[in-house]
């Protein structure tokens, strides 16, 4: 498990399904501090949708096309958003 | 039933849109077969916000699922301002039927299928795959079969 913020990790997001739609993209890469957890990633995007809070609560994460939950992960991790249960690609945030 | 990869990520990394999908499946349709969008309620209280979505409202029908004690109210007040009710609601059994037209009277129909008394949820199905519990025949079994196999929707991780 890591600890602490010090060192800054790049993350690439892929979106598919409603979410997709919504941020008019496939993908985007985040800075993220160490130990940053998928709650930080989907906190972020909360904030870009704040009016979308229907959506939040059946999405589906894979981290390195792993399911996770909402746990955290490293430099260089994909995550994928997307709202379909049956994904694709990447780690991913699925909704 | 067949899988299409139609919504697939694009090769050259333009968004593959919903409305692209569904262009590109009307173009492989004979005369008279009929294209239907499915998707649950609380996806479509954004559709709003989708790309060109007073074209992709008005591109295909829509059939939208809701389950009990959902609001239908917000469905009709989730369309973008430049798509209206062209018709009085209508009722075909126990299902609504809105008829929508957007600025150049292209109409597509809404069904909206209220009270979906389905106890399942994939959020539930994934957390009991999570936690190795088995599920209640929410899965077809091959389904199943492949995420034992595959080990999918476990931590696999260590963070």
């Amino acid at each position: 498990m890591a600890f602490g913020y010090a060192f800054p990790m790049r993350v690439t997001v892929l979106f598919f399904g409603v979410l997709k739609e919504l941020l008019a993209s496939e993908s985007q890469t985040l800075i993220l501090p160490s130990g940053a957890t998928v709650e930080a990633v989907l906190e972020h995007y909360r904030q870009l949708l704040p009016q979308q809070i229907d959506l939040w609560p059946a999405l589906a994460i894979a981290v390195n096309r792993s399911y996770a939950a909402r746990a955290c992960g490293r430099e260089g991790d994909g995550v994928v958003a997307d709202r379909r249960a049956a994904c694709r690609r990447a780690a991913e945030l699925h909704h | 039933m067949e899988l299409s990869l139609i919504d697939a990520p694009r090769a050259d990394g333009r968004p593959n849109y919903t409305i692209d999908a569904v262009r590109t499946l009307k173009a492989g349709l004979a005369t008279g077969d009929e294209l239907f969008c499915l998707m649950g309620a609380d996806s479509f209280l954004s559709i709003g916000k989708w790309y060109r979505s007073n074209d992709l409202l008005v591109a295909c029908d829509f059939v939208v699922a809701s389950r009990p004690g959902f609001d239908l109210s917000r469905v009709a007040a989730a369309l973008p301002p430049n798509i209206s009710v062209a018709s009085s609601d209508t009722q075909e059994g126990d299902n609504l039927v809105l008829s929508l037209r957007n600025a150049a009277h292209r109409e597509s129909r809404l069904y909206l299928l209220p009270d979906l008394r389905e106890q399942a949820s994939a959020s539930g199905v994934r957390e009991s795959l999570q936690r190795g519990v088995q599920t209640r025949g929410e899965l077809d079994p091959a389904v199943a079969a492949y995420i034992r196999e595959h080990g999918l929707y476990k931590e696999t991780r260590e963070f």
